[in-house]
């Protein structure tokens, strides 16, 4: 992977799945990290990008509109969406999985479940 | 309130803190149940939906700045009060989030808002509610739940 968007309002939390993606491997792809989904989806329109990590409760566009919004995009379509969330339930998963999530998991994250999913976009 | 409540709510901050920041989280000792020579920081969390509550985190600084150490990496001189309020705000998020994913049914989906940081000593508002007491790292970690929505049978107390 070359490029990885990462949308999260809070620091901390980039910092964290920044360092267990650097961990499961992917410390050579460039990381651009971003606040909010509005800025999200500025950063994935500049050039192409090969993940989209975001969380879901953001402030000025959340999480769930954004994956709306990429899996309505012809040029974003493609673009695989991680949703990372405190506010996830099997309801949910099965919501943000039918607008087209790649994966959806729960905070707090580990290396070792990030691998889990993202394996088969590694190989 | 059941003891099945209270270990749900102590599991949720045990697994928060033990992935973020390899931190064990015991019930509280006679040492730490005084008051904490540090200065605390409180965030607060509303749920929204489908019940309403709100949720309080309290730490002393010094503990916050120990979990930043480990998670962000920086000099201690180099921790902003932005970033004490950011981790503070995302480990409540995050407790917040896997209490409720243990607490509502798994098909019914929930609404948090966003956390807010102040480091004034919380008031909790009208309602019954509850608090916990833990030890992390010889430091008092304080979390509490106002609103009816955990507490049907009204019998709870502070």
């Amino acid at each position: 992977m070359k490029r990885i968007v990462i949308a999260d309002d809070s620091a901390t939390a980039r910092m964290v799945i920044r360092r267990c993606l650097e961990i499961i491997g992917l410390g050579d792809a460039g990381m651009v990290e971003v606040p909010n989904g509005r800025e999200a989806l500025a950063r994935l329109k500049e050039e192409p990008t090969d993940l989209l990590v975001t969380d879901l409760n953001m402030p000025i566009m959340d999480g769930e509109t954004l994956l709306k919004w990429v899996k309505g995009s012809p040029k974003l379509t493609h673009v695989p969406v991680v949703v990372i969330t405190s506010a996830g339930n099997p309801a949910k998963e099965a919501l943000l999985t039918e607008l087209g999530a790649f994966a959806v998991l729960d905070k707090p994250i580990s290396p070792a479940t990030l691998l889990k999913k993202l394996e088969p976009l590694m190989q | 309130m059941s003891q099945n409540f209270d270990d749900l709510v102590r599991q949720s901050i045990a697994v928060t803190l033990e992935n973020m920041a390899f931190m064990e989280v015991l019930p509280q000792s006679e040492d730490t149940a005084t008051e904490s020579a540090n200065s605390s920081m409180s965030a607060r969390l509303l749920v929204l939906d489908p019940i309403q509550a709100e949720m309080i985190l309290t730490l002393p600084i010094q503990l916050l700045r120990n979990i930043i150490d480990v998670v962000h990496a920086f000099p201690e001189e180099d921790v902003a009060e932005q970033i004490q309020a950011d981790m503070l705000g995302e480990l409540l998020n995050t407790v917040a989030g896997r209490l409720l994913n243990d607490f509502i049914p798994g098909n019914q989906s929930y609404r948090l808002g966003l956390p807010e940081v102040s480091q004034d000593d919380p008031v909790l508002c009208d309602g019954p509610s509850k608090t916990w007491k833990y030890d992390v790292e010889g430091e008092p970690l304080t979390f509490a739940i106002v609103g009816s929505g955990f507490f049907p049978d009204d019998s709870v107390t502070v």
